[in-house]
This record gives C-alpha cells, sequence and structure tokens, in this order.
C-alpha cells in the first residue's frame, strides 16, 4: 500500500493533463504568430525549422511524461494485486449452487433484494429504499416501513432532547418490555429527570420523580433512590452522585442519551422480530475479513494440485473476533470434530464432554464396556453417557 | 479484526478503474496531439519549402494561399484545445477520484498503527460500513436500479468510491442485448474498444455479428443474411472457420429445427450468453470485477458465520404454512411439519422455545395453533406455581390450570418427537421437583409468562413474518444470555441465503466460559446464567432461570462441565 500511496501522490502531481494543454497552447501561439508574420517572406522560409526546434519536442514529449507517470501507478498495483480474490468466493457460491438444485437462482435474489431492502430501512434511506422498492420490484410489507420511519421519528426528537415519543412507545409497549426484562423504559425516565435536573429545574425533577418513578419502584428503588438524592446536590459541584451521572451538564446527556438510543433501536427491532443490528453488515464484514484467507488458501492447494476435501464445510478456520461468534460451537477434543445433530455432545459422569461418535469408538460399540475418561481416571460405560445441549 | 494488508486484496478494482480511465483517457489526447501535430507539421514544411528558394516568388497570392492555410491549421488546433480542455477536466476528476480512494484505503493501514483499542474498532467498523455501502451501490448498479443507485451514494457520500457512470454505461448495454435483443449499442461499444479486443483476442464482436446474422436469418432474410455474413463474418475465417460453417448450414434448417448445433444457434439463450460474456469484456476493460462483490462477500460472509446450531428455515417455504388453514389444522402435520419440528429432535436448542412465538406470530399464524412452545417441564412448572400461588391468594384457578395441563398434554402428544427425545412426558413432570418456594419470585415469572401468552397481537405490528412468509420462532429469543439471536445466518434476512452455502470450520470450542450443566442437559456458562436469573429472579437468589424454557433450578442442581 506504501508503494501506491507514494506512486500516486506522484500520479497527482504528474499526469495531469495540464503540461499538454499548455503545449498546445504553445503551438497555437506559435501558429498565430506565423500568421501575423505570414507577409514576411524571412520568417516563412524557417517556419518549419522553427517549429521542430521550439514547439515540436514540447508537444511530443508532454504526453510521454504522463504516460510515464500513469504506467509507473500501474505497476504499483500489478505488484500489491497479484490475486484473483473472487476465484475463492467463486467456488463458495459454486458449492451453494451444486446444493440447491430445486430453487432458481432469481429465487435467491429476490431474497437478497428484500435484505437489501430492510437494510436500507434500518439506515433510515426511506427515499432511497423507496426507489429501490420500485426499481426491483421487491415488495415489503407497508407496516414495516412504517414502523422504521417511526423508528427515525422518535430518534430524531430524542436527537432534539425530546424523549417523549420515545417515552410514549415504551409505555405502548410496556408489557413487551417487561417481559423481555428491558429497562428501556426506565431508562428513559431516568434521563428525562436528569435533563430536567441539569436544567436547574429542581422542583419540575422533582414532580417529575413523584410522578414516575414509582412504578419502578420494585426493581430499580437503587437507583430511584441515588437519583432524588442527587437533588440535594444539584446546586454544589462536588456531588458523590457524580458517577450515577445524575450530576451532568446538558451537553453530556449526549453519551447517556445514545446509550438510550442503541437500547431503543435493539427493542424496537426485536418487536419487528429482526435483530439489533444489520445482519447484513456482519455478514459483510466477516466476508471481508474470511475472503483474502480463502483466496490464499486457494493459490496455494492449486499450486499443490489439492482440493476442498470437507464438502460442505469451508477448507480453513476463519478467526472472527468474539463479537463475531453468535452461537456455542463444540468441537469435539478427540475427534476434532464438530457435534452436529447426528453426532451430538455426551457428557460423562465426571463432566467431560466428547461427541456421540467418538464414544462409541471408545466404548468399542458395547454398552458394558468401561473406557476411561480422555482427561481425569474416572472409568465408565456409554449408557452413563448423558445427552448435553449447548 | 481485519488486517489491512488482506483488506487492500479485495480492492482491486477500486484503484484499477480510475487507472484504466487515466490510461484510456491519455490514449486519446495522445492520439488526438500526435494527428494534429503532424498535420501541422507538414503544412508548416510545405510553407517553408515553397518560401526557401530566394529565387521563389512571394507575393499577394502566395501570401494569401499561406495565410489560409495557417488559419486552417489554426482552427484545427483551437479544436485540439478545446477537446484537451475537455479531456483534462475528465482527467483531474478522476485523479481525484484515485486521490480519495487512496485515502480510504489508507484509513485502515493507519488504523493498525492506532493505539487506542476502542478507536480503533470503531474506524474499523465505520470503514467495514462504508465498504459495504460501496458493495451495495455497485450492487444496485449491476442490478440495472440505477436510479436506487445514485441516490443512495449521495446520500451517504461515497460517490467518488464508486464507477456509477461506468457501471451504467456497462448495464445499458448489458440490458440491450439481454432484453432488447439489439446489437447495436454492443457493436459501437466494440468499435470503440476494437484496439483492446484486438489485443485480447476477443471474440466478443465475432459473436455479435454472428448473432446479428442468427437473427436475420430467423426472420427469414435470407438475403440480407448472406450480404452480412460476407461482409462482417467471412473476415474471421482465421479464428472462426466452424462457427462460419456453421451459419453457412444454418441456412439449411429452419427456426425451430432440433438438429444439435442448428438449435443451439437459434436459441434464445444465446442472448444471455452474449450479455455475459459482453459484461466480462466490458469488466476486463475497465479493471473491474466481473461478478458482484456484494454476492461474493455475503456468500462467503455467512458461510464463515454459518454453525451446525444456526436455525434453517428455508424449508417452510414449501410447507403449508401460509396456505390453506384446514388443513393445516391436522395436528399430526403440523407438529412434523412445523419448521422447528427438525429442532425438536434436538429439543433444547436456544432457539426452539419461549413465548416469543405466540408473542410475534401474527394472527394467521395464531390461526394455525403452532405451539408446543413451552416446554412440557415448563408448563408443569408454571401449572403448580399457578396453584401455589392460587392457594395463597384463595384464587380460584383451578379451572386454568386444568386448561394448561390439557393444553400441554396434548402438545407433547402431538409432538412425537420431541417425547421421544429426552423430553419427559407431562404425567412424570407433576414428580418432579417443584418450582422454587420463593413464592414472590415464582408469582413475578409466572405472571411474565402469562402475559406473554395472553398477549394479545393487536399492539403488535404485523412483523417480518407476513413479509418473508416464512414461520421464524424465537426470532426474538427473549434473553440477552446468548447473541444467538444477532446471528446473520439465523436473521429473518438472510437465514434462506445461507440456506446452501457451506458450514464453517472449527478445529477450537467457542464456548461461554465456567460451563455448567442444568437438569435439563442445557449447557450455558455459569456468569452469563446467573445474571439472568438475578435479572428475571430478583427475590430469589438460589434460583437460576433457564432463559430458552424459563423452567426454574436450585443453584445446587447445577454440575459443572468440563467440556474441554
Amino acid at each position: 500500500m506504501d508503494l501506491i500511496t507514494k506512486e500516486s501522490g506522484q500520479l497527482g502531481k504528474n499526469a495531469s493533463l495540464q503540461a499538454c494543454e499548455d503545449s498546445v497552447d504553445a503551438l497555437l501561439e506559435f501558429l498565430e504568430q506565423a500568421k501575423a508574420n505570414v507577409t514576411d517572406k524571412q520568417y516563412m522560409a524557417q517556419v518549419h525549422t522553427m517549429y521542430t526546434s521550439q514547439v515540436a519536442p514540447q508537444i511530443i514529449q508532454t504526453p510521454n511524461d504522463v504516460h510515464k507517470a500513469i504506467s509507473r501507478y500501474g505497476k504499483a498495483l500489478d505488484r500489491t494485486f497479484k490475486l484473483n480474490v473472487n476465484s475463492a468466493a467463486s467456488s463458495i457460491v459454486q458449492i451453494a449452487s451444486d446444493n440447491d438444485d430445486s430453487k432458481e437462482a432469481v429465487e435467491s435474489r429476490e431474497e437478497l433484494n428484500r435484505a437489501v431492502a430492510v437494510h436500507l430501512l434500518r439506515l433510515g434511506e426511506f427515499d432511497t429504499a423507496n426507489i429501490f422498492l420500485g426499481e426491483s420490484a421487491t415488495k415489503l410489507p407497508p407496516l414495516l416501513v412504517e414502523q422504521f420511519e417511526l423508528l427515525y421519528d422518535i430518534l430524531r426528537s430524542m436527537g432534539e432532547r425530546n424523549l417523549q415519543p420515545a417515552i410514549d412507545w415504551a409505555s405502548t409497549h410496556q408489557r413487551f418490555l417487561d417481559c423481555r426484562g428491558s429497562d428501556l423504559e426506565f431508562q428513559l425516565r431516568e434521563l428525562q429527570f436528569k435533563m430536567l435536573l441539569s436544567q436547574r429545574d429542581t422542583s419540575a425533577a422533582l414532580a417529575y420523580a413523584r410522578t414516575h418513578f414509582q412504578r419502578y419502584q420494585r426493581h430499580y428503588l437503587k437507583e430511584i433512590s441515588q437519583l432524588v438524592t442527587s437533588i440535594l446536590y444539584s446546586y454544589t459541584g462536588n456531588s458523590p452522585y457524580e458517577k450515577t451521572g445524575g450530576e451532568v451538564s446538558g451537553d453530556d446527556h449526549a453519551v447517556a442519551l445514545k446509550t438510550v438510543q442503541q437500547t431503543l433501536i435493539k427493542e424496537f427491532c426485536t418487536l419487528l422480530g429482526l435483530s439489533s443490528e444489520s445482519p447484513l453488515v456482519q455478514a459483510v464484514s466477516s466476508g471481508t475479513v474470511a475472503l483474502p484467507i480463502l483466496a490464499k488458501m486457494g493459490g496455494i492447494m492449486k499450486t499443490k494440485r489439492t482440493e476442498w476435501t470437507s464438502s460442505n464445510e469451508l477448507p480453513v478456520e476463519i478467526d472472527l473476533p468474539p463479537e463475531f461468534q453468535f452461537h456455542s460451537v463444540f468441537v469435539c477434543p478427540v475427534s476434532k470434530e464438530q457435534t452436529t445433530d447426528s453426532n451430538p455432545p455426551l457428557m460423562l459422569p465426571c463432566g467431560h464432554i466428547l461427541a456421540h461418535d467418538t464414544l462409541k469408538a471408545m466404548s468399542k460399540d458395547s454398552d458394558r464396556y468401561r473406557f476411561k475418561c480422555h482427561y481425569c481416571p474416572e472409568e465408565t460405560t456409554f449408557p452413563h453417557t448423558r445427552r448435553v445441549y449447548f | 479484526m481485519i488486517k489491512a494488508d488482506n483488506a487492500l486484496l479485495l480492492e482491486e478494482p477500486l484503484l484499477r478503474v480510475p487507472y484504466e480511465m487515466l490510461r484510456k483517457n491519455l490514449k486519446t489526447v495522445h492520439k488526438h496531439m500526435t494527428q494534429e501535430s503532424t498535420m501541422v507539421e507538414q503544412t508548416l514544411s510545405k510553407l517553408q519549402q515553397s518560401t526557401q528558394h530566394v529565387a521563389a516568388e512571394y507575393g499577394e497570392k502566395q501570401q494569401e494561399e499561406a495565410r489560409e492555410s495557417l488559419d486552417q491549421l489554426i482552427s484545427r488546433v483551437r479544436g485540439l484545445k478545446r477537446k484537451i480542455a475537455t479531456l483534462k477536466d475528465e482527467q483531474n476528476e478522476t485523479l481525484t477520484t484515485t486521490k480519495a480512494r487512496v485515502e480510504h484505503l489508507n484509513v485502515i493501514f493507519d488504523n493498525e498503527k492506532e493505539t487506542d483499542p476502542e478507536k480503533q474498532k470503531e474506524t474499523e467498523k465505520k470503514w467495514l460500513r462504508t465498504r459495504l455501502e460501496r458493495l451495495l451501490t455497485d450492487y444496485f448498479l449491476r442490478q440495472g436500479f440505477s436510479e436506487t443507485a445514485k441516490s443512495f451514494a449521495q446520500n451517504r457520500g461515497i460517490t467518488s468510491l464508486v464507477d456509477v457512470t461506468i457501471l451504467d454505461q456497462c448495464i445499458s448495454v448489458e440490458t440491450s442485448l439481454r432484453q432488447r435483443h439489439s446489437t447495436a449499442e454492443c457493436l459501437a461499444w466494440c468499435s470503440e474498444n476494437r484496439s483492446f479486443l484486438r489485443k485480447t483476442r476477443s471474440s466478443l464482436e465475432f459473436e455479435v455479428r454472428l448473432q446479428h446474422y442468427v437473427e436475420l436469418v430467423k426472420s427469414g432474410r435470407v438475403e440480407d443474411a448472406l450480404k452480412y455474413c460476407q461482409r462482417f463474418l467471412s473476415k474471421n475465417a482465421d479464428i472462426h472457420l466452424r462457427e462460419i460453417q456453421q451459419a453457412a448450414g444454418l441456412l439449411a434448417f429452419p427456426p425451430g429445427t432440433e438438429g444439435s448445433p442448428y438449435k443451439d444457434l437459434y436459441a434464445c439463450e444465446r442472448w444471455n450468453q452474449l450479455s455475459r460474456k459482453f459484461v466480462q469484456t466490458f469488466a476486463d476493460v475497465h479493471g473491474l470485477s466481473d461478478g458482484s462483490s456484494l454476492l461474493y462477500t455475503l456468500s462467503t460472509g455467512l458461510s464463515v458465520l454459518k454453525t451446525h446450531s444456526c436455525r434453517n428455515f428455508g424449508a417452510p417455504a414449501e410447507l403449508p404454512i401460509t396456505a390453506d388453514k384446514d388443513e393445516d389444522m391436522d395436528p399430526s402435520l403440523t407438529s412434523s411439519a412445523r419448521p422447528y419440528a427438525r429442532r425438536s429432535e434436538n429439543l433444547p436448542s436456544v432457539f426452539g422455545s419461549g413465548f416469543s412465538i405466540r408473542m410475534y406470530g401474527s394472527d394467521e399464524i395464531r390461526g394455525l395453533d403452532t405451539l408446543p412452545v413451552i416446554p412440557p417441564r415448563a408448563l408443569a412448572n408454571l401449572s403448580s406455581m399457578r396453584r401455589d400461588i392460587a392457594m395463597q391468594n384463595n384464587l380460584d384457578l383451578e379451572e386454568s390450570i386444568e386448561d394448561d395441563n390439557e393444553e400441554s398434554e396434548e402438545r407433547t402428544s402431538g409432538d412425537g418427537e420431541r417425547d421421544s427425545d429426552g423430553a419427559v412426558p407431562v404425567e412424570e413432570l407433576e414428580e418432579l421437583p417443584d418450582a422454587p418456594p420463593e413464592l414472590l419470585s415464582a408469582e413475578y415469572l409466572a405472571r411474565r409468562i402469562e402475559e406473554a401468552t395472553k398477549e394479545n397481537t393487536d399492539i403488535i405490528p404485523k412483523t417480518t413474518l407476513d413479509m418473508f412468509n416464512h414461520f421464524y420462532p424465537g426470532c426474538c429469543t427473549s434473553h440477552q444470555l446468548s447473541r444467538a439471536d444477532a446471528c446473520p445466518v439465523c436473521s429473518v434476512e438472510l437465514n434462506s441465503l445461507a440456506e446452501n452455502l457451506p458450514y464453517a470450520h472449527h478445529i477450537r470450542s467457542h464456548l461461554d466460559a465456567d460451563p455448567v450443566v442444568l437438569p435439563n442437559s442445557r449447557i450455558f456458562g455459569r456468569a452469563k446464567l446467573m445474571e439472568y436469573s438475578h435479572k428475571m429472579m430478583k427475590a430469589a437468589p438460589n434460583t437460576v432461570v433457564d432463559p430458552t424454557s424459563f423452567e426454574c433450578f436450585k443453584i445446587d442442581e447445577l454440575i459443572t462441565a468440563y467440556p474441554s
């Protein structure tokens, strides 16, 4: 990349066609002058010589200079990009289409278009989403669109420090939030209270606390008492409740506001049956990580003339950070295979866990054969193992 | 998480496209300048020769002539200047684009040196989002949704990172081939890029001409076809002799023939092949990637994330879930055909449970009575809890309890697989350890579950369920214990796309720290489980709640597991 950066810098300096334009200007000037001197026989007698000595070299040289700069940059590109990355991806797509006889490619495109449309809604790009729905002839339930518009309205008002729409939404869906054990409603009330307080409007804050905090008494008693007590310190600088955020000045609510907004988005999407982060972002991000690795792998395999042996599984482990691990994955420590429905994990009485097939092999396929745990000295038989679920 | 060097490998088209534009631009400039300068040179040399000899006459007439030819030259050079000025503007634009793109790529390189991991993550996230936006725009353009693409690129401020005009051009020719069966646009493009095509020995132009010929034959204009063949096809005899012979042979076969090479020549499918070939050639010329990178990256990403625990609800699309309701009421059918019937083979997955189904099912789906939602044991627990509460409060809940039991019995019997596989039948359940004695917490939980199951659908919008015509139980498993909800493969949007992709390869387990086994054989990380239980059952510190089934256990019922 350094090479590219350097060459592209050079490119910016040298590849402009300004020089070419200048040399054409010079040519034009020369011709104008010749025209002015057209009556002068002497001048005309050496006009070609003058041209070849004064103007022509420039005309020929300038495009060459530009060409040099561009081709140096091109070489930098060539040196950087040697892999054909898409070949790896296409083999995955290939597997997918091999596995897939019944469905037409078109159908999956429809699915993709729907996913994309929802992603646009998540971004709040309603205009674009509308154009997209039109152009791609994709259908989304209008209610879904409305809901996302509502969400963005609420978020916008929150940005303008107006929590009311959010609170309204939260109380409409109180039961839902309760069932999820969500803090959203309380978070909103808390923020509202803090905002009132930081406006030095103590009586309003107190009144607000009186009207609204009762409902949360059971679960948030500690938080409420801290909040209300922080009123005492609202005029002095050193509040012991600094940490709870009850005593921060106006603009610092931005952080708290953002957190609450995140919670709101999460609950809102959950209510719609969607995950809170766009799956498209996550999938494409992990694809971005994985593609180069797979491409390199493909290159190696090609030189060694091997092919993917594990059908229906990727050839290498792609290490993704924890935030991209969504399920527990159990790999049998003996056979190094992932457990599946047909080869489930079983727990020995000592608490160690192995895959079903491994245990079958260890027990010699017999119910009475006693075998030793692979980790500890304890011995057991196959019927004493127990299916577990991760 | 992303290595800048690796990420760079994916970005060849991003830099290659403006580079090819620069090159092409310069070539045009060079061509024009050479043309004009030779012209100037020739004329001037003629002028000089005519005046060189001392004896040569240089009177009014000659002067006039010289002036005239100079005037001509001047106007030509003015034209050149105009051309170059436009090309210069284009060039500058491309240079700006290049600069913006190099800067965009340098963001991740610089980010690797960032010392604050929080900040680093943030920048990376943002960069990846921008990348997705680029891929999306690219996808829009390739699908021919150019208005969407323009609006999107503008709104997201990524116009310098996407090749809108070029792709637009590509797609317009492609659609003219594929949809309108018109060769004119493509041939125009071919003549524009003839030198490239010749260099790479591309057969695109020949193929297009051949297709034109075939169309002439198809419409019965044999004479025109022959003329066309003579004029355009026969000169390619050195390379394409076989095809030309076939083309001639075509005259002997009427459209609709079954003779194999000729049938293929007549086939409409050839237009699609042509348009594919065109896109490929176009991509080569401009340094674009030849397929949609979004599709590639998305498939790879989904594959990497796909685990054996991921849901697969591709199947229910074929099942009569949205079809005739009456048919669906047949319990044997529904229970086995239900999407998570498959899951129920290994009952306690993190998904196939919870009351979420009831909550998020629209009326339609409720009408199908799609549940055994709450596992039998949980139900039993629940009813005994209620009974306790009832006794405590002297309330007559007997009826509802019985209802519940009946219901649960029905459900269990309706779902044979479930029974056979580890779940204990309801009758036995009564003997199992009952709900925790802490009434407050039990009441609390019971209330929650009751509310959840009673929760009406009126306030809940019709969900994405309609949208995808699938049934997605547990889209919103009601706990934050596992991150399975956030799994893109399991998401409503992408699930069906992931259906046929290969699984990720794992050689190490990824499990929650300090796993414990509940009496129902589910394993959770101890810390997470405790945190969840605490949240759900604040007043009962010695109780743990299974977040998937809402069963309650005493804390000493937990067994520590040692998975590895």
